[in-house]
């Protein structure tokens, strides 16, 4: 519920209450007994309400007669304290001196809330902690990644627009996070493929050394040993053994070099097929899922352009699963 | 510096019976809190800026004194709705009562430096 999305206002406008509500948030931070973030809940609600009947866009001057009314930002401080964001934005003599403010400011924070920015303190101290107790990482990304996506939830809740400062304390575990799952999501099928090509390669060569009668290297005086024959000397001394995969490889076009790449080509492009096929109809059978997994990053995500990359993959994956019978039969396989 | 001590005088003053009207003013009926600002502010002197009810709700509803329930509006986005909670309704007389006797008192002094 940002102010852009519910007042209509105009840019100007908009930088005017955005720029309020960061005093507001800055006047409060430290301040024991009120919630920050309801408080700006509650200002959004107060001026949406202030400009019900007003003409759209809100002008800047007719918001500013609504804040003017509302008061300033610091009037909410008791008399003579000094904010403690205040503190934190003041120029400090030494760096020491300034450690010292911001650490009092995300003590009062994590010790009297509000909730949001609690959980901000909270993920950016246990994504802190470790990357200094490094072993340990990954545990502690995936606390500071809970306590991000709450500290995320717990402000969207309230309609509290995210500053610069709580999205340096909140994203990090959370953009991590992600990064970790968008890799294995593109790099799990390379996975497959890489493994798949290995074990082929594998099983075939086990195959051509049985067919030619399981040659074992000999020894320097001429006698076999109990060491089986490598793959390349059985294709050097047993060029007459074909195996199935010799059969499947020889209906690709060109050289056996060539034969070899555009067999492995064909491999990936089942692979890839068959896990956007499958990946994208999940995503787009359960886009809640999704949604959830990926927050805040979830506007990315778009169920219907994930059924349509689901859609193409099976239509390729049927095109494909047609061509490997037609190799496969002339391979002499079925 | 007599300004800076007024206001501040005056400012610490108005909290206090400012969260007294809060609590009156719902003693009988749930607000949203647009409302209550707007009821608040039309009275002289008390309220200097309508965003001055936010904060004692706020601590009012962190304290238990008073709770909110989220209401659909047909104008807008949900409403949040402040009413008071059993300990609101408790604490409410006993404020009053507390300051009737200030009242009394102050007037009961100024009554007697008149008429010396």
């Amino acid at each position: 519920m940002t102010a852009e999305h519910t007042l209509g206002l105009t840019a100007a406008a908009e930088a005017r209450l955005d720029e309020y509500l960061a005093q507001v948030r800055r006047a409060l931070l430290g301040v024991p007994d009120v919630n920050s973030a309801e408080i700006e809940a509650d200002i959004r609600e107060h001026v949406e309400n202030e400009l019900r009947g007003a003409a759209r866009p809100v002008e800047l001057l007719v918001l500013e007669v609504v804040l003017r009314r509302l008061g300033p930002p610091t009037q909410w401080l008791p008399p003579g304290r000094v904010p403690v964001a205040a503190q934190v934005g003041a120029t400090f003599s030494t760096f020491g001196q300034y450690l010292k403010t911001r650490f009092r400011a995300a003590r009062a924070a994590v010790w009297r809330g509000p909730e949001d920015w609690r959980l901000a303190y909270l993920s950016f101290g246990a994504f802190a902690f470790g990357v200094i107790a490094f072993p340990l990482f990954p545990l502690f990304l995936l606390v500071s990644y809970i306590l991000s996506r709450a500290g995320i939830a717990t402000a969207t809740d309230r309609g509290v627009t995210l500053d610069g400062g709580r999205k340096w304390l909140l994203y990090p575990p959370v953009v991590l996070v992600s990064l970790v799952v968008a890799t294995a999501v593109v790099g799990a099928p390379i996975g497959i493929i890489v493994a798949t090509v290995v074990e082929t390669s594998e099983v075939d060569d086990y195959e051509r050394w049985v067919a030619a009668g399981k040659p074992m290297v000999l020894s320097s005086w001429g006698r076999p040993t109990n060491v089986r024959m490598p793959d390349r000397q059985v294709r050097e001394k047993f060029p007459e053994v074909q195996t199935r995969l010799d059969r499947v490889l020889a209906a690709f076009p060109g050289s056996p070099a060539v034969q070899d790449v555009l067999a492995v080509g064909f491999v990936a492009g089942g692979v890839l097929s068959a896990w956007w096929g499958v990946l994208g109809c999940v995503c787009g059978s359960f886009p809640g899922l999704v949604r959830g997994l990926i927050f805040p990053f979830h506007g990315v995500f778009s169920r219907r352009r994930a059924g349509w990359v689901g859609t193409a993959a099976l239509v390729l994956l049927a095109l494909w699963g047609a061509a490997a019978y037609r190799l496969a039969e002339a391979g002499g396989l079925l | 510096m007599d300004a800076d001590f007024l206001a501040n005088w005056t400012t610490q003053m108005r909290k206090g019976l400012l969260e007294l009207c809060v609590l009156t003013v719902l003693r009988h009926r749930r607000m949203y809190g647009y409302d209550l600002a707007k009821t608040l502010s039309v009275v002289d002197g008390l309220v200097t800026g309508e965003g001055t009810i936010y904060p004692i709700l706020s601590r009012f509803k962190k304290d238990g004194m008073v709770e909110t329930t989220l209401v659909e509006s047909a104008e807008g986005p949900a409403r949040k709705y402040y009413q008071l909670t059993d300990r609101g309704r408790q604490l409410l007389p006993k404020m009053r009562a507390a300051w009737a006797a200030v009242r009394d008192g102050i007037e009961a002094v100024t009554q007697a430096e008149h008429l010396r």
